[in-house]
């Protein structure tokens, strides 16, 4: 054996080496969502994060505005429409609501809409670096009552759920990334099923585990089932995108529209109280 | 000295990245600054240092994001060994072919990403993947490789010539 194949060889094994260690590193810290040079890192850099987040944030609505003036103007109109629709929409619920509020006390139900009377309003100060996960991190932690698993929702929609917890900090995984998994109900027909996130960039879901011949149509809504115990129930989550056959024949694929805006989120409400 | 420059570069281009580049979305993928500098790096000073910086780059990554500790930086480790295998082979005094490199070193990355991906247990689709994650950084990543890679490159020749005047 010569030096240069011993050099060669010396080589692939400390290649091989450490590509096993880390291999091992990357499945042994996949569950932990959090270590203490990441947790002092995002409670370092906190402020910073939401400075330069604040800065991005007035740059692209500067340049959207300029891109898409034509097309603003457009969906201006289309959206006076809808306000006008909405709004009659919103003084029918209201006396739903309120019948519903007087229903309660009369039977002397306990609010026990899962932590909604109480929520803590969060600004999101950073999202993940890549293209492949959804996670964002927001400026409340444990100091603000924030807890692990709790609900975390916009006035549109669920955006998913806390993941890691610091003192003034909190990471939140959307219902967009890979590793989410939220139960699911079509709240038209009562079909549950399984949702989950594509990747974290991508702003569509999908919605398994649904039979074939179960009677699913594009525009119908998805609310979270409550099963589980993680998601309180009823919590609107999407739209019906499309509907399509699963490759095995059996379960029918459901893609989903989240109803939050989650690659353009600034504020969200933790549910406490949620998540236990 | 040098180094620490490094650390600090790679430090202000990740939070970047955690930041305001949010809001520069096409195509639902936001660029891969970090990669970027590791391909254009990697391209212009070889494996030794390619491969340097793509590890302290996924690293750091790795640390911010607080999971799977390694997976970034194997990935972006391997891009500045696979693209730094190219250094004095390609013509280096403009971009042209820098950028398709940069395309073929996201596919790469990307590739070696949703393998450890699976090897982790979480299950993104192949063909999703590559349609709506892996084709638009490529070309994204590419794209911004056209911009960055001659400021770059005058940088770091800037940066040889300081060094061969400043006595050590």
């Amino acid at each position: 054996m010569g030096p240069a194949r011993y050099s060669y060889l010396q080589r692939l094994v400390l290649a091989l080496t450490i590509l096993g260690l880390a291999l091992y590193v990357m499945r042994a810290t996949a569950a932990s969502l959090g270590n203490p040079v990441t947790a002092l890192a995002h409670e370092l850099l906190g402020p910073v994060k939401g400075g330069i987040t604040e800065v991005g944030r007035f740059v692209s609505q500067k340049t959207y505005f300029l891109l898409s003036w034509r097309r603003l103007a457009r969906e201006n109109e289309e959206l006076r429409a809808e306000v006008g629709r909405l709004r009659a929409e919103v003084a029918e619920l209201t006396e739903y609501r309120l019948e519903n509020e007087r229903l309660k006390r009369l039977l002397q139900y306990r609010d026990a809409g899962p932590g909604r009377g109480h929520l803590v309003v969060a600004r999101v100060i950073a999202r993940d670096p890549g293209n492949w996960f959804g996670t964002v991190t927001i400026d409340r932690g444990s100091a603000d009552g924030v807890r692990r698993n709790m609900t975390v929702v916009t006035p549109d929609g669920l955006v998913g759920r806390v993941a890691v917890v610091r003192a003034h900090t909190s990471d939140v995984l959307l219902i967009t990334d890979p590793r989410s998994s939220v139960g699911g109900l079509i709240q038209e027909t009562r079909i549950p099923g399984v949702v989950e996130g594509l990747a974290g960039g991508f702003g569509l879901l999908r919605m398994l585990y649904i039979a074939k011949d179960a009677p699913v149509e594009v525009g119908q809504t998805v609310i979270t089932s409550g099963l589980g115990g993680l998601f309180p129930k009823g919590v609107p989550v999407g739209t019906v995108a499309e509907v399509r056959p699963e490759g095995s024949g059996l379960f029918q694929v459901v893609v989903v529209r989240p109803f939050a805006q989650l690659n353009r989120l600034e504020e969200v409400a933790v549910l406490l109280g949620t998540g236990q | 000295m040098v180094r620490l420059l490094w650390v600090v570069v790679v430090g202000a281009v990740l939070l970047l990245e955690a930041t305001g580049l949010n809001f520069l979305r096409v195509a639902n993928v936001k660029p891969d600054l970090l990669l970027i500098l590791t391909v254009c790096h990697a391209y212009l000073r070889g494996p030794r240092q390619g491969a340097a910086l793509g590890l302290l780059s996924g690293l750091a990554q790795d640390l911010y994001t607080g999971y799977y500790l390694g997976l970034n930086a194997v990935a972006k480790g391997a891009v500045g060994l696979a693209v730094g295998a190219l250094e004095g082979k390609l013509y280096r005094e403009g971009p042209h072919l820098a950028v398709p490199v940069a395309a073929l070193a996201t596919l790469f990355h990307e590739l070696i990403f949703f393998l450890g991906l699976r090897y982790l247990g979480v299950a993104v689709p192949f063909g999703f993947a590559f349609v709506h994650i892996v084709v638009p950084a490529c070309v994204y990543n590419a794209a911004l490789t056209t911009l960055g890679y001659n400021p770059y490159h005058r940088l770091l020749q800037q940066l040889d010539r300081r060094r061969s005047v400043v006595p050590r």
